[in-house]
């Protein structure tokens, strides 16, 4: 039977936990030829993306992204941090990337979410809200 | 309202607005093609929950697997691409409901398709619900007159029944439920018809028709046409069901048609298999059976402490050649209390409704009929067994004894009787008269051509001259002795009149 990305992610994890740093490299090569020998080379895209979920559900680890039309200040990025931490009660790490497109307010990126206070839904909801009004 | 007023209201209103950001879950669209979409994330989707996929685009969450979400999309789907974003909503996939949806021509999703605006309302019903529970209804007793002699007498239909119209193509199938949509003008039940996989053409002229006659005061048009993708084919029945529970709820009488199941049936098969579900016998899958009784089942008729309100259900089911013992007609048969057959060989004999009165039947039977009615029901459907017993030897005239002649002739007239044409239902009181007649020999007499014209011109007498019997019968709704007296002497002093010569 074949195994699927997140089968391998989570024997791959196993695996390197159960061995000395020094021999993780030995694992991983084995790995990588067990995944060859299996025909599966080119699920690798996937079991990175796997193992890398796997890891931040293991350390409690939230890996969230920042879009702004304009960089954030220390402070803010730090508030946020501290907020989002608060929320899904876990240690958030944050990346941010500029996206001018946007004109105003940022869009908070996660894995399975997203908080969404940019301008165009801001607008949207305006719309909807005067649309309805005027029923 | 001058220019400076508005852009005063719209400033206040602007002023006002706070906007929300909320935290949404999400997820990605990483297979499209078909109206389904396979989206991975979007975890803790709940089964049926509505997915937003952008731009006024939905969609329904239908099979939750250990990696990603199988979903079918409402509507157009060129719009979505590999890795779309999926918000889901939380909610789970419900209908507009409400005073104001009646008169209106809507899609499954309650959007308007008539071009008379949003439908303004601020209720919801969700499209799935559970139906009654067995301590909430009561046993169905009130009559719904479809206005169509032969089924109001011998197959009478209950408010809160379910009874299946089935029959091949172009045997009036529609006729018969657009009729009894008629018939109920002035009688306080609110009509719904659900078009699924209907040629639009067909649909238009029903409005037409409805409108002209002043129908679409109490009906709602639940409408996905051919050309809909089978998501919304699916929903359809739902959501007219939804729309119909709101009145029951509101203790009204409602009747839902279902035009038809059997494409109903094949709009299931196809998302099934689309979403890889197992396929069973003909290709449908396993779980066939359960859709049409869960939606059936959500007909019935409430006591007084739950209001007293009522949904009537009449699907429809079209057969391939007659043959009825396929895989739907025999599901939607078990599930339905009756069934209504039309045949195609008495459409083109002139026999029209074409209805089969022998294999036709309500299993709620008389208990749904007035009185009245009730009287002259039972000897009708004795006679009309006797005459089809006997129908056969029909062509040997001469030589029969007088008795089967009698009853051969008797039967030609009743069947006579029975025939209707479109848009013509005719009220129980009017019924039971000219039934009576008939079943008391009476006609007889009548050469079989003229019964048609003994019949309208005799109804038209009792009008003017039997005013006080249609009114009794009304109002006690049963036929006692004075009244049958009165309606004997009546028959004969009409029959007077007559130019033809007796027999």
């Amino acid at each position: 039977m074949k195994l699927s990305a997140k089968q391998y992610a989570s024997y791959l994890s196993e695996a390197l936990e159960s061995v000395s740093a020094s021999q993780q490299n030995l694992v991983l090569a084995n790995f990588v030829k067990l995944l060859a020998g299996n025909h599966q080379l080119s699920l690798w895209q996937k079991i990175i993306n796997d193992f890398k979920n796997l890891y931040d559900k293991k350390n409690n680890v939230l890996a969230a992204q920042v879009k702004t039309p304009r960089p954030l200040a220390k402070e803010q990025k730090d508030e946020l941090t501290k907020r989002l931490g608060r929320i899904f009660d876990k240690t958030v790490t944050l990346n941010e990337t500029i996206d001018e497109s946007l004109i105003g307010g940022p869009i908070i990126l996660g894995n399975d979410f997203i908080i969404d206070a940019s301008l165009k839904v801001r607008l949207n909801q305006l719309g909807r809200k005067i649309s309805l009004e005027n029923n | 309202m001058d220019k400076n007023q508005i852009l005063q209201s719209l400033t206040e209103k602007v002023k006002n607005f706070q906007s929300q950001a909320a935290l949404e879950k999400i997820g990605t669209v990483f297979e499209i093609g078909d109206g389904i979409a396979k989206i991975s994330g979007l975890t803790e989707v709940m089964a049926g929950e509505m997915i937003d996929f952008g731009d006024g685009i939905f969609g329904v969450a239908l099979n939750l697997e250990e990696d990603f979400v199988g979903a079918i999309i409402l509507g157009e789907y060129q719009a979505i691409k590999e890795g779309s974003v999926a918000k889901s909503t939380g909610r789970i996939l419900e209908v507009p409901v409400g005073q104001n949806v009646i008169g209106r021509v809507v899609n499954s999703l309650g959007q308007p398709l008539d071009g008379k605006g949003v439908v303004k309302t601020d209720k919801f019903y969700p499209i799935e619900k559970i139906a009654p529970r067995v301590i909430t209804r009561q046993g169905v007793n009130l009559p719904l007159q479809t206005g169509i002699k032969a089924i109001d007498s011998m197959i009478p239909i209950g408010r809160g029944q379910r009874e299946l119209i089935i029959g091949d193509r172009q045997t009036g199938k529609t006729a018969i439920v657009i009729d009894t949509i008629i018939n109920q003008k002035g009688q306080d039940v609110i009509c719904i018809y659900v078009s699924i996989g209907q040629k639009e053409a067909k649909v238009a002229r029903l409005i037409a028709e409805l409108t002209a006659i002043g129908a679409m005061d109490y009906t709602i048009i639940v409408s996905a046409g051919a050309s809909d993708p089978a998501s919304l084919l699916y929903l359809a029945p739902f959501a007219g069901c939804a729309m119909g529970e709101y009145f029951m709820d509101q203790g009204k009488d409602v009747l839902v048609i279902y035009d038809d199941l059997s494409k109903h049936a094949v709009s299931y098969r196809q998302i099934s298999l689309l979403l890889r579900r197992p396929p069973g016998r003909e290709a449908y899958p396993g779980d066939i059976f359960y859709l049409h009784s869960r939606l059936l089942e959500r007909a019935a008729r409430l006591n007084k402490d739950y209001g007293g309100g009522s949904l009537t259900a009449l699907p429809i089911i079209e057969t391939q050649a007659g043959d009825i013992a396929a895989y739907i007609p025999t599901n939607v048969i078990s599930i339905t209390d009756g069934q209504i057959f039309l045949e195609s060989d008495l459409f083109y004999q002139g026999i029209r409704p074409a209805i089969n009165t022998g294999l036709s039947v309500s299993r709620v039977g008389s208990a749904a009929q007035i009185k009245a009615m009730k009287k002259v029901a039972g000897r009708l459907k004795l006679e009309m067994a006797q005459f089809r017993e006997l129908a056969a030897f029909a062509q040997f005239g001469s030589d029969l004894d007088a008795e089967t002649k009698g009853q051969i002739n008797r039967g030609k007239r009743l069947t006579e009787v029975l025939k209707q044409g479109q848009y013509q239902p005719m009220s129980v009181e009017n019924q039971t008269l000219i039934l009576y007649a008939a079943i008391n020999g009476y006609l007889d007499d009548v050469p079989v051509e003229k019964v048609s014209e003994f019949e309208k011109s005799f109804l038209a007498y009792a009008q003017s001259y039997g005013a006080e019997i249609l009114a009794e019968i009304k109002k006690t709704k049963d036929l006692n002795e004075a009244a049958e007296k009165k309606l004997k002497s009546l028959i004969s002093e009409y029959k007077k009149t007559l130019d033809y010569p007796e027999k």
